[in-house]
């Protein structure tokens, strides 16, 4: 080991001076020369010298010159045959691509560090908190430096100074302390303090993010003290945050931050700020330097069990759940996501391996092509192992290459997937090329071109050198081994295919069957949006259901709708009022006592399809002053009175927003609604007539006589013609609503279809190369054959048969994988399982015809060889 | 690049792998020396049975200096041309003993093999 790094050592010197040593090896030389010349000696034959110097030379060289001379030599080769070369390219762009895409999200969401100060020492606190519960914490614990909470203020209206209409910010309420705990500055201004942040007077002031300053003000330094209306109160601009810093949440992008205390002001669904029971708030901590996370959670174990004995007062209290780190800021979409993006990078690595063996067979392919070439330089002395050196240089330079496309395109593709998502504006992260993503970069590429070289190299370096030169034309057509090895590569390429088809079928028919599931509601022919009245100013529910009659009689009188109502909790969207309840007549309510209280008016059954199974509708008797009555879900129903008499009974909600604890009349049961998502278990819940219990409402719903899409214009404005300072989100056709709620689904049947599509794509490449080639090695047979007389058609079925036969034990394979990797993704599916037949044969069904267009094209072409010519090549 | 075959060895010619050593001990011997003073030193001393051509003794000269056995000097000659003169290191020394027994026990074996009855 000495020895060779004082060798390296005097060669490094020497190739610093390259000019010198070679003057010196002429001098030497030159010197032994005169010697020879006076001792009388005879002369040295012509050219020995010169021999003896290249020789020298070569003594000194390092080992990479060598390498040069081999990489410039491998690229002569490759540009000799453009078209496979670019062939080999385009396939590792797609695979090297698509990998780095998903890398590129995953670095995104779980690898880069929050651009702050010493990130490693921010903790999460799971789960979520309530203000009064973090502000007694925080005031008790030892283990932070600081503490801060942040939510996002939902249905808040933004708009300007000249009243233009701000869509799509994404704002965050925030405690005084977020940007000191977290450390991150000010490009411009100053960021908020808990001096903003006083209970009693919170100053209205907000910091704007890099990314909306550069959206709204074009970076005009000039903004400070502008003002930008939240739901109607102004705010002044007070600074920037710096450029780096786009949120605590990975994968989006906040505009602008307030002080948790405005609240109220900005974000008009009532102050929810010390409501009780209301936990909505992120909280994260820095960590005093020392203290690790399991003792900061033993300390809020004990501050909360003490908390508990201390006092009653149930807002104060809080769970302390595990807590994590916060290197790379809250988990969220790290949890929402990750089965998605695990089954994606799956389905890439896949993708890889598949076009790994597809340039593998390409190579080879090419390589027994190659094998005169490789023959001569063989018994021209070239070793073995410089022969596997040489080709795995050429993968190298290919995969290098394909690398350079596929990372250029990386981040587009990482876009692209993600829009594959029904709502564009999920998920955004920050696609960037850093350390992480250069490393993966250069180590999937050195993979990749070990995997699809290392067969063809070892396999084409055993050419047999005598036949191999004595073969007339230039390319050899390969020994019988080289042929199966082909045949195997295909075959693992057709499993690869099957098994990403098969995960697409999967994907693509639970979709269709969550979409098609009967959720008890009409879902064609309907509209519904999300609507504020509070933002307006109806803040009274008198004046908030004047401005209900107002929006309905608009609306059912528009051309197109068959009916309209409102609701507060609604199909497809989701509900907020929860309360226990007590029944007359029945045992002890049966495990949670709470159900879900929903108010709507009263052509809402009729709007939104919900079929009355027993008892009655609302009608217009029953309203304000009128017995109180309800409608509720048959499960409702069902867990109070097993035997089917609740007709009649009575119960009374305890303590529900804006509903007085007292007794309200079942009259009607419905069939169980599957509200959210097709997925939901029945729920239990009640619905009360909106001319009874008027108030705050959330959801529209519109019925049309036909088709939804084209209404959907005249529904917004006709809603903007009654009160244009509402806030709405939507309208949105059903279908459309039930797309986004079905969005996972969604991506994930997309993403496995567009996959499964470039495998078969990918599949039917390689089928078609190898096919190819065998009926050109087969040549002089197939010519033989036709000359004694075989019929066309019968050498296209035998090419035909001969591919079929080599693919089919590669789909056996590929089911077989299917069936056995199917356990991983079972959870996700629905209404279909990995076992199904159908499925299954269906894939096969299509690798096979697969298969046969691939190898039609090399089928018909054997069919047509000339015999003559054939035998003539021989 | 892959090594040409070795001829047979003939008359003047050296028995392969025995170079280095011829050298290592010329220099041993001599001190300082160059190119041309060590072939000629090994053709006189073995009384002109051995003869090395300088195809053969710079390229094994080059390799004793890349694996530290050999260190050079430059000098100037009479003529006043730049001469490159071998001194052998501590390294070299030690190198040259252990080939010294190798080879003893090697021509012993073999003149044993030959002079057998």
């Amino acid at each position: 080991m000495n020895e060779w790094l004082h060798a390296l050592r005097l060669r490094l010197r020497a190739l610093g001076r390259r000019g010198q040593l070679d003057r010196d090896l002429e001098d030497e030389l030159a010197f032994h020369m005169e010697m020879r010349r006076a001792a009388g000696e005879p002369k040295a034959p012509f050219g020995n010298a010169t021999a003896t110097r290249e020789k020298l030379r070569d003594t000194w060289a390092l080992a990479w010159e060598d390498a040069w001379r081999e990489l410039t030599q491998s690229v002569r080769i490759l540009r000799r045959s453009p078209g496979h070369t670019a062939a080999v390219i385009v396939l590792l762009a797609l695979g090297i691509g698509g990998n780095a895409a998903m890398f590129s999200v995953y670095n995104a969401l779980f690898v880069r560090e929050l651009p702050v100060p010493e990130p490693a020492r921010l903790a999460v606190l799971n789960p979520y908190w309530s203000l009064p519960g973090l502000e007694s914490f925080r005031r008790a614990q030892t283990s932070f430096s600081g503490i801060f909470g942040t939510g996002s203020l939902t249905s808040t209206s933004y708009s300007t100074a000249s009243g233009e209409q701000l869509s799509r910010v994404s704002g965050g309420i925030v405690t005084g302390n977020y940007f000191q705990v977290l450390g991150v500055t000010a490009q411009l201004g100053r960021l908020l303090t808990p001096e903003d942040d006083q209970a009693g007077d919170p100053r209205t002031v907000a910091v704007i993010s890099d990314g909306f300053w550069t959206r709204q003000f074009h970076r005009d330094s000039s903004i400070l003290g502008t003002r930008i209306y939240l739901s109607g109160t102004p705010f002044t601009i007070v600074g920037v945050a710096q450029q780096s810093y786009r949120d605590d949440l990975p994968g989006r992008a906040r505009d602008l931050w307030v002080p948790m205390n405005t609240q109220p002001l900005a974000n008009p669904s009532g102050d929810v700020r010390y409501q009780q029971g209301w936990r909505w708030l992120s909280v994260m901590g820095r960590l005093k330097s020392g203290v690790s996370i399991e003792q900061a959670m033993a300390e809020a174990r004990v501050i909360n069990a003490q908390m508990e004995s201390e006092t009653n007062t149930s807002r104060r209290r809080f769970t302390v759940g595990p807590f994590e780190t916060g290197r790379s800021g809250f988990p969220g979409y790290r949890r929402s996501l990750s089965t998605q993006l695990q089954i994606l990078a799956i389905t890439v690595g896949i993708m890889l391996l598949l076009v790994c063996l597809n340039a593998a067979t390409l190579l080879l392919v090419r390589g027994t092509a190659r094998g005169r070439e490789i023959a001569v330089r063989q018994a021209l002395g070239c070793g073995r192992a410089r022969l596997v050196c040489q080709l795995f240089l050429e993968g190298l330079l290919l995969t290098a290459a394909g690398a350079a496309i596929g990372l250029f395109f990386a981040p587009h593709v990482a876009r692209a997937l993600l829009s594959l998502q029904p709502t564009s504006d999920i998920v955004n992260p920050e696609l960037i090329f850093d350390m992480p993503m250069i490393a993966f970069g250069l180590g999937i590429s050195l993979v990749t071109a070990a995997a699809c070289t290392l067969i063809p190299a070892l396999r084409v370096s055993r050419v047999q050198i005598e036949p191999a030169l004595r073969s007339a034309s230039r390319g050899t057509t390969g020994s019988a081994a080289t042929r199966r090895t082909i045949r195997a590569l295909v075959a693992l390429q057709t499993a690869l295919s099957v098994v990403l088809v098969a995960m697409s079928f999967l994907f693509a028919q639970s979709l269709y069957r969550l979409r098609s599931v009967d959720g008890g509601f009409e879902r064609i022919r309907g509209i519904t949006a999300t609507l504020d009245a509070r933002v307006a100013g109806y803040n009274d529910p008198a004046a908030q259901y004047r401005l209900a009659q107002r929006l309905i009689d608009r609306l059912s009188v528009l051309p197109g709708v068959e009916s309209a109502s409102l609701a507060l909790c609604s199909v497809l969207m989701g509900c907020s009022r929860m309360a226990p309840i007590e029944m007359e007549g029945a045992a002890a309510s049966p495990g949670d006592p709470s159900i879900w209280l929903n108010s709507v008016t009263p052509a809402y059954f009729q709007t939104t399809g919900i079929h009355i199974e027993i008892g009655r509708a609302f009608d217009p008797a029953d309203r304000a002053g009128a017995p109180r009555v309800a409608v509720v879900t048959e499960s409702l129903a069902r867990s109070y009175f097993p035997e089917g008499d609740a007709i009649g009974r009575r119960f009374t909600p305890l303590s529900a927003r804006g509903v007085p604890n007292e007794p309200i009349e079942i009259i009607g049961i419905i069939r169980d609604v599957r509200f959210v998502s097709p997925r939901d278990k029945p729920i239990r819940m009640a619905f009360l007539s909106y001319d009874q219990f008027p108030g705050e409402y959330s959801y529209l719903q519109v019925r049309t006589k036909s088709a939804a899409a084209p209404l959907v214009n005249s529904v917004r404005q006709a809603i903007f013609e009654v009160e244009p300072r509402l806030y709405m989100r939507g309208p949105n056709t059903l279908p459309d609503t039930l797309a986004m709620n079905l969005s996972r689904e969604t991506l994930l049947a997309r993403a496995s279809l567009l996959f499964g599509g470039i495998a078969l794509f990918l599949a039917c490449f390689g089928i078609y190369g190898v096919v190819s080639y065998l009926v050109a090695a087969g040549r002089s047979e197939i010519g033989i054959r036709l000359a004694i007389g075989a019929q066309p058609g019968t050498v296209m079925r035998q090419v035909i048969r001969d591919a079929l036969l080599t693919v089919s034990p590669g789909i056996v394979l590929g089911l077989g994988a299917a069936w056995a990797g199917g356990q991983f993704i079972e959870s996700l599916l629905f209404g279909v399982t990995r076992q199904d037949l159908l499925t299954n044969f269906a894939v096969a069904l299509v690798l096979l015809g697969t298969t046969i267009i691939a190898a039609w094209l090399p089928a018909r072409r054997a069919s047509r060889i000339d015999p003559l010519e054939a035998l003539r090549c021989e | 690049m892959p090594k040409p075959p070795m001829p047979a060895p003939r008359s003047g010619d050296l028995i392969p792998g025995s170079l280095e050593v011829l050298i290592l001990k010329a220099i041993s011997r001599n001190g300082r020396m160059h190119g041309y003073a060590i072939a000629d030193w090994i053709h006189t001393v073995s009384e002109e049975a051995l003869r090395v051509e300088e195809g053969a003794l710079y390229p094994a000269l080059h390799r004793l200096e890349l694996r530290g056995l050999l260190e050079q000097e430059w000098g100037l000659s009479d003529t006043n041309r730049r001469v490159k003169f071998y001194r052998l290191t501590p390294a070299g020394r030690k190198a040259l003993t252990a080939e010294r027994e190798h080879w003893s026990r090697l021509t012993t074996g073999v003149m044993r093999i030959l002079e057998s009855q």
